[in-house]
């Protein structure tokens, strides 16, 4: 257990540096893909998430409420952030991928509330937790679509990437990211479907071994790739230029 | 989806020079950009002029055009009056700065 929340605090505090960061760089660029990626990893995994997490082991309900409510708030928008960001970047022009972010930000709002009326209305916490049930189910299955849905937007992207790169139109460090924030949605779907299998089966994903295993290897990965993603160290930079250049030697070859 | 500038005055420039109809000349320029994996409507003519040298001579080769080379040289000549810049941040430009 104590494992488990190594890895999750170790992927919220890398999601609250990335989000500051990005937040930072979207008021100098005065870019909206930086200002919704940033407000992403800081409002959803770095500040909503563990304020649900921490909200539910208070016992004086007049503190654990409010902040219940508010890290719902931040998860549901952070959340919807993550949808118009994989719109803005992958699918500027397509307006069914703007209807989709619409949708899944209704259908997170919609979650973020019934869950709240429920934890509102039913100070019992396992009472709360069954009237809740289903809105749960809506928000996992929207938080699996989203990131399903912007890990294969970034393979796809990696992979027309490689082909510029055959031609000198792409450089190896960013073309290695799109990579890499595939692999980061990947590794979310893995671990949160496992959390929604327990969850249909009954099991708390919180307290069940195998939840636990799969969701602290999930943050521990989650927070290997946002570093190599948002703040490659220089050696690793270095190595996959090196490796693009042995490559375009034996290419010539 | 709006093809870029570039593409458009690519496609143009074949169907006058090559008197390749419409529908052909955007399969050709089309093809070209999937096989330097770039999307039509970002390509910039700075990528374009590569996948000019590069890549399109073969689907001009296929579509049986005559004169290739003087083609894709009035083809570069229009791209050289363009101004190099997309209308706006690609996905590229995006991930670049994410390590910014």
């Amino acid at each position: 257990m104590l494992i488990a929340v190594l890895c999750l605090l170790a992927y919220t505090l890398a999601s609250c540096v990335v989000g500051v960061r990005m937040l930072a760089s979207a008021r100098r660029s005065r870019g909206v893909p930086e200002l919704l990626v940033g407000l992403t990893y800081l409002c959803a995994p770095g500040l909503g998430y563990p304020m649900g997490i921490i909200s539910d082991q208070i016992p004086n309900r007049a503190l654990a409420l409010p902040m219940n409510i508010v890290g719902e708030i931040l998860l549901v928008s952070g959340l919807s952030c993550y949808l118009f960001f994989t719109v803005r970047v992958f699918r500027p022009d397509a307006s069914w991928a703007k209807w989709c972010a619409r949708l899944g930000t209704a259908a997170l709002v919609y979650a973020g509330v019934a869950i709240e009326w429920a934890v509102i209305t039913y100070p019992d916490p396992e009472v709360a937790f069954s009237h809740s049930e289903a809105p749960l189910a809506l928000l996992l299955v929207v938080l699996l679509v989203t990131f399903g849905w912007t890990g294969l937007e970034g393979l796809r992207y990696w992979r027309m990437m490689r082909k510029r790169m055959a031609f000198g139109l792409a450089g190896p460090v960013v073309t290695n990211r799109f990579l890499l924030w595939g692999l980061n949605g990947l590794v979310s779907v893995t671990w949160i479907t496992c959390a929604v299998t327990l969850l249909a089966i009954g099991e708390n994903p919180g307290t069940h071994p195998f939840g636990i295993a799969v969701v602290s290897a999930g943050g521990v990965g989650n927070t290997v790739l946002l570093l190599l993603i948002f703040m490659p160290p220089a050696a690793y930079v270095r190595w996959l230029e090196r490796w693009a250049a042995r490559g375009a030697a034996l290419a010539v070859v | 989806m709006s093809a870029s500038l570039a593409f458009e005055t690519v496609r143009t420039e074949l169907e006058r020079s090559a008197g390749m109809d419409a529908w052909a000349a955007r399969g050709a320029v089309q093809l070209s950009l999937m096989d330097a994996g770039i999307e039509a409507s970002q390509v910039t003519a700075a990528q374009m002029r590569v996948v000019v040298d590069r890549l399109l001579p073969k689907q001009l080769a296929s579509q049986k055009v005559a004169e290739i080379r003087g083609v894709c040289e009035r083809i570069h000549q229009a791209l050289a009056l363009l101004v190099d810049e997309p209308k706006r941040d690609s996905a590229e430009r995006v991930f670049q700065r994410l390590a910014g």
